[in-house]
């Protein structure tokens, strides 16, 4: 045997997989070659070391928990997986269903019940941005739709044609067959939903029109719902009409007589810019039109007598942006861009130009061309100039709006939010956590009990979905010093967190209950509880997005 | 119960196939230790190890069904097992930032617990070295010297020759000491 063989039967030895032939064998080698014995000694010695670390101690619960992670499996198979593929397919059949046979076959395919499982498929399937929303509002009203009885072909086809048109990108095609719906369908339970839809993708010059298509939306629910969007357009005249209405019912508290008051005083403001434009002309008239709030207005006359210099045009693309026309907005900004790259414009105005770029960035992002968005912010924010507009209002914040695989190169980490409603009135949002390098400047301080859903966009750079854990601390009341802790899950990407502040609820200024739910769609991503390193979170902001359920509780009463 | 803990892994997986959940649990408590310890050995978290050995079972059950008695169980387990720790690490290099929780929970019950495990001693040592050896040499060491291993149930599972994990088990020893070697001297200067 050589010293080569005897390497083998080294190793051999040492692993224990020598037979007792091949040790005889070694063992006579070793007694006559020192190199060897100096070989083995060494290799048996690494391996004795190896064996100096038991490792850690065994997990006695291992068994229990095996068998709560197979239940859980078990479980997200049955209602995680099966149900989204059953619910596409429920679309499929429902609209053959309904072109063959006429509504009574898709009523008696589709139970009631499962228009909620529909509505919460959509939610669960879609997030981030306002395309997600006019999805889920599209596949509410389809089954709200469907549950009135009231359905017929050619709304589940248009329906169908709009989702698909979303999934191309095709906003034009989208707002086609948008407004078809609600010039056709404009009636009874529809109408009000059909706004809101058509609202969530070009804003209040829209609601005004789905307003006018619909004179039978009496449902409240609906009627609000207009009200609030209207608002949010700046619309305060059709708001206020709306409120006063609805609060002279029974069984309404004075939520919205509040609401009617501070709208009135916005309204007078308004009104009287309106009676200082009428009064003036060119560019003068336009800016006092925009004072008025009557965006519309300025667009209409802009075209009437045009708007040639950069500021009348600048005027223009705000007034369209506010109005809700994002695409139309962003085309403007872009040919002022431009103007102001090429020189055309003859002035090099850097704080205008930044402007531009900001105003770009809203009204891209209202148009749900994010990347344009994130492009256009970016390069303001590299103008070092602060925000010439109050861009809360457009409810946006620059620094955080991300294209997929981007990060903000401010935040290194973070890890989770304390949001703490004070009981009265406020809510303020803290970083906590030293990784969490976004600062007080994330701190937003607003009046929450006219809001229902705390919200915030969220990105995971991974593949994974992350976890993190999301808390809320009572300030007053019986549940003084209580925290309710959250955990939420986001998908890969980009995603709008939503918290439902609805228990949160006042009678005479006094705190009756506090809580918070997350919606279920959020809690149904958790995967095995892992945690991703790192994610974004941005754009911190309260919400009105669920006036309904503020009308079940009055209703209730 | 006494008849389950008689017979071997592979008889409790085609029992656990059948529906047995009793020949399962046999199987779980088994391997519970050695299968922590092989996430521990990479992760060097023993959080992380529990969930992830959890997760190894999980998926175990789930497939005891499509379970064939066409090698040891172990070899399929610790297949199992290295695919989810390939997993783990594609996903963490992807990634690349320091764990929050670590940065987070310095100086926590949690390190502490950690730290009593590391310790100052041999093993620490012990760790330190396997920890520092390129992971072909590394990965054969773990299966045979920790989870006990025949090295022709590495080759199957690593899908190499036989003679390749002979070679790297005997380099990977010598590697090992020599690693050792040099972090003890560090430690001593």
């Amino acid at each position: 045997m050589n010293c080569k063989e005897c390497e083998i039967l080294i190793t051999r030895k040492i692993a224990g997989e020598a037979t007792s032939a091949e040790e005889a064998f070694l063992e006579l080698h070793l007694k006559d070659c020192a190199a060897c014995r100096q070989e083995y000694s060494e290799l048996a010695g690494a391996k004795a070391l190896l064996l100096k670390d038991s490792g850690c101690q065994e997990d006695a619960g291992m068994v229990s928990k095996v068998f709560a992670g197979i239940e859980r499996e078990e479980n997200k198979f049955r209602q995680g997986f099966f149900p989204r593929l059953a619910l596409r397919s429920l679309f499929a059949v429902a609209a053959v269903l309904a072109v063959v046979f006429g509504y009574d076959a898709v009523y008696s395919v589709i139970s009631v019940s499962d228009y909620t499982k529909i509505l919460d498929f959509a939610k669960y399937s879609f997030s981030g941005g306002s395309e997600p929303v006019v999805k889920a509002a599209l596949l509410h009203q389809q089954a709200s739709e469907l549950s009135a009885g009231s359905v017929d072909y050619m709304a589940v086809a248009s329906l169908e044609n709009a989702l698909y048109s979303i999934d191309k990108h095709d906003n034009v095609r989208m707002i086609a067959i948008l407004k078809d719906i609600v010039k056709h369908k404009a009636a009874g339970s529809f109408s009000g939903g059909a706004a809101k839809v058509c609202n969530d993708v070009f804003g209040g010059g829209v609601v005004v029109e789905a307003a006018a298509c619909c004179p039978n939306a009496r449902r409240v629910q609906d009627e609000i719902l207009l009200a609030i969007e209207s608002e949010r357009t700046q619309n305060y005249d059709y708001a206020i009409r709306i409120y006063s209405d609805i609060s002279k019912r029974p069984g309404i508290d004075g939520y919205t007589g509040s609401l009617t008051a501070m709208l009135a005083e916005r309204s007078a403001e308004s009104k009287l810019a309106y009676q200082r434009a009428t009064k003036l002309k060119g560019e003068q008239k336009l800016k006092s039109l925009v004072k008025s709030l009557d965006y519309l207005q300025v667009v209409k006359t802009a075209e009437k007598e045009g708007a040639k210099t950069r500021d009348g045009k600048f005027l223009v693309g705000v007034s369209l942006s506010k109005a809700g026309y994002g695409l139309k907005s962003a085309l403007v900004f872009n040919e002022l861009k431009n103007e102001s790259e090429n020189g055309s414009d003859g002035k090099q105005d850097k704080k205008f130009a930044a402007a531009v770029r900001m105003n770009l960035g809203v009204a891209a992002e209202k148009a749900g061309v994010r990347s344009v968005a994130a492009n256009s912010f970016n390069e303001f924010n590299s103008s070092g100039l602060t925000s010439p507009v109050n861009l809360s209002s457009y409810g946006i914040y620059v620094k955080y709006v991300l294209e997929p695989g981007s990060r903000p190169p401010n935040i290194v980490n973070a890890a989770s939010a304390r949001v703490q409603l004070d009981g009265k009135e406020m809510i303020r949002v803290q970083p906590h956590g030293e990784k969490w390098s976004v600062g007080e400047a994330f701190a937003e301080v607003k009046l929450w009990k006219e809001y229902d859903t705390f919200c915030f966009d969220a990105y995971n750079p991974g593949k994974n979905v992350l976890i993190f854990d999301f808390r809320v601390r009572a300030k007053t009341g019986d549940i003084k010093g209580r925290t309710f802790k959250y955990s939420i899950g986001v998908k890969p990407g980009a995603s709008r967190v939503a918290i439902d502040l609805r228990e949160a609820t006042y009678v005479n200024g006094e705190p009756v209950r506090w809580n918070c739910n997350v919606h279920e769609w959020v809690l149904k991503q958790n995967i095995f509880g892992k945690t991703p390193e790192v994610f974004y979170v941005s754009n911190f902001r309260l919400e009105r997005t669920r006036p309904a359920a503020l009308l079940a509780e009055a209703q209730g009463k | 119960m006494s008849q389950l803990t008689d017979k071997n892994d592979e008889d409790l997986m085609l029992l656990t196939g059948k529906g047995n959940k009793k020949a399962f649990e046999e199987l779980v408590k088994r391997h519970t230790r050695p299968l922590q310890n092989y996430f521990y050995r990479y992760f060097r978290n023993i959080e992380d190890s529990k969930d992830y050995a959890q997760q190894v079972f999980v998926q175990i059950f789930q497939s005891a069904k499509r379970y064939r008695r066409l090698s040891k169980f172990t070899t399929w387990m610790y297949t199992v097992a290295r695919n989810l720790y390939i997993n783990e690490i594609a996903r963490r290099q992807k990634v690349r930032f320091s764990p929050l929780e670590f940065a987070e929970n310095k100086g926590t019950r949690r390190n502490m617990v950690e730290d009593a495990v590391t310790g100052t001693d041999t093993a620490h040592f012990v760790r330190k070295s396997l920890d520092a050896l390129p992971a072909e040499f590394k990965e054969v060491l773990v299966l045979q010297v920790y989870q006990d291993l025949k090295c022709a149930e590495i080759a199957k599972l690593l899908k190499i020759p036989e003679g390749t994990v002979w070679s790297r088990l005997h380099y990977g020893l010598k590697l090992f000491k020599k690693e050792y070697e040099k972090v003890t001297g560090e430690h001593e200067l």
